[in-house]
């Protein structure tokens, strides 16, 4: 067998590392086509590599913690499988234990299923109106703030018997780190989040066709109708979801502004003004009439801060014209 | 040829038995990860994956058609499922508008057969004994960077400048451990090799 030159054991060595330069990439290529048996020797050493991974593999991946993982997700689908089911064909029977925790806030609780019917499972809600924000603490620690116009609810055995919750609206996720209890966000139309412990913001308002989830750190799994193959998300990324196309797409953004809402600031990034009103909407408690139903596509950036009124935002937004308004009390027409 | 304890295995899961499923998991997890960390540069991703792929196990136990041997089932789903996620992985880097990577590595992972674990599960366990006494009989620095690079995921630059040498002399020290290596396993690595038209 013919011996091996130095320099290309190195790139040997660089290569089943997975990270060779394109220079050297070249290199090897040429070398390796110069003689078919110089492949069969390169094949075997990249299978030795892998092999060689096998070894200590038991000590790398604990088989245990993995396993209770893996039992506790086959649990709660099989669990879920039924009361999602049947959610749709009872009705809910809200009863108002309604205490205002926060100035604007209502905590309610709701039963699923017939009164008579035993056992019943609980179910807790936080509904913010519009023109209000929301913090709370969930029972395994995880921490939401709630914008405007955002409903959650979790059940009784939240953070024990399960870590689902369900909700609509705008949240920042503080989410207590629980591997062997993944947390699941089931939002409108199937949209599903799975997170282990992790911070992000998730916006999805029943009016809007887009769902955004922003993560800062840790990561979220999204599953996704329309999509077989569920999305990683990264920190520092964007995932939006159009709930009416089923587009999607994953883009770097600044995970500071997906979050600025929470002190009271608006960020605009090329959103649509169909967008804009709605969150002004929320912000303000506003009813907007749209007369132009055409310009709601137009897209705009801005940023306002904490102490502006709607007459200055409106007064900005439109200063190139694009539409006119007209403020009377909270109703707004937009033409 | 498939083995009676795994077609055994296979026939208890399809009735349900979550005791045979959970022997299943445990004697092929670690394995699996590895082969998917080879992949996937991540351990977490790896790991991911392979749980992804048994929870999904389960829940289409009554519908699995295994023609194969349950391993080598088991290794091409884990190797789909991480040649996707490479894929989106990949998209997502040239969003990003990063540095392109090397081909070579992805060109190798998309022609791989699927039999890199033997099918037999103590043929297996025979390996992985003889790769860690081949690893512990390597001289002391040799054995710390091929442990490193292989098991600690640390690229070349990061264990030269760990260990205090050269670049140069951590590419010589993992050749000489593949070396070594290849010897020592040369019995289980077929001799023909299947796939000439890899470079072509």
């Amino acid at each position: 067998m013919e011996k091996i030159p130095e320099h290309i054991c190195s790139i040997i060595a660089e290569a089943v590392t997975g990270r060779l330069p394109r220079d050297d990439d070249r290199k090897l290529r040429v070398w390796l086509k110069e003689c078919p048996e110089r492949k069969g020797r390169m094949v075997r050493y990249l299978r030795i590599w892998r092999l060689a991974g096998l070894a200590g593999a038991r000590d790398r991946f604990d088989a245990n913690r993995a396993w209770k993982c893996v039992r506790n997700r086959i649990d709660s689908e099989a669990v879920l499988e039924k009361p999602g089911k049947e959610r749709k064909r009872q009705s809910w029977y809200a009863v108002s234990l309604a205490a205002s925790l926060l100035l604007g806030t209502t905590v309610g609780a709701l039963w699923l299923g017939r009164p008579e019917t035993a056992p019943v499972t609980r179910y807790l809600e936080q509904t913010v109106p519009r023109g209000a924000l929301s913090e709370l603490a969930l029972p395994d620690g995880t921490k939401v703030t709630l914008n405007a116009g955002s409903r959650l609810r979790w059940s009784t055995g939240f953070g024990t018997a399960d870590r689902e919750l369900e909700f609509r609206g705008e949240g920042y996720f503080r989410v207590a780190r629980n591997e062997t209890l993944p947390c699941v966000v089931h939002l409108d139309e199937g949209v599903e989040i799975r997170v282990l412990g992790t911070e992000f913001n998730l916006r999805s308002y029943p009016d809007e066709n887009g769902v955004s989830v922003v993560l800062k750190n840790g990561s979220v799994r999204a599953s996704l109708p329309r999509h077989d193959r569920d999305i990683y998300v990264r920190p520092g990324e964007r995932l939006t979801y159009d709930r009416k196309t089923g587009s999607l797409s994953l883009l770097p953004t600044d995970t500071e502004r997906a979050g600025a809402w929470r002190e009271n600031r608006l960020v605009f990034d090329d959103t649509e003004l169909e967008t804009i009103l709605r969150t002004l909407e929320r912000r303000f408690d506003l009813r907007i009439a749209v007369l132009r139903p055409e310009i709601l596509q137009e897209r705009y950036h801005g940023e306002f801060g904490d102490d502006e009124t709607p007459e200055a935002i409106f007064r900005i937004i439109s200063a190139d014209k694009r539409f006119r308004y007209r403020i009377r009390g909270r109703t707004v027409e937009v033409y | 040829m498939e083995r009676p304890v795994e077609s055994e295995l296979l026939e208890l899961i399809r009735n349900g038995d979550f005791k045979a499923f959970e022997v299943l998991f445990r004697l092929y997890y670690p394995r699996l990860c590895a082969y998917a960390h080879f992949y996937l540069p991540e351990e977490s991703d790896a790991e991911d994956i392979v749980q992804d792929l048994f929870v999904s196990l389960w829940c289409r136990r009554r519908d699995l058609q295994i023609r194969t041997s349950l391993s080598a089932y088991l290794q091409r789903a884990v190797r789909n499922r991480c040649l996707n996620f490479i894929r989106r992985y990949k998209s997502r880097r040239l969003l990003r508008g990063d540095e392109t990577r090397s081909e070579f590595f992805s060109d190798v992972c998309s022609v791989e057969s699927d039999s890199l674990l033997p099918s037999d599960p103590l043929e297996m366990c025979e390996i992985e004994n003889r790769i860690s006494l081949i690893v512990q009989g390597l001289p002391e620095k040799c054995r710390r960077v091929f442990e490193l690079s292989r098991f600690e995921g640390l690229d070349y630059l990061q264990i030269a400048l760990k260990l205090g040498i050269s670049p140069n002399t951590v590419k010589v020290h993992i050749f000489k451990a593949l070396t070594r290596l290849r010897e020592g396993l040369s019995e289980f690595l077929p001799v023909f090799v299947f796939f000439f038209c890899l470079f072509g």
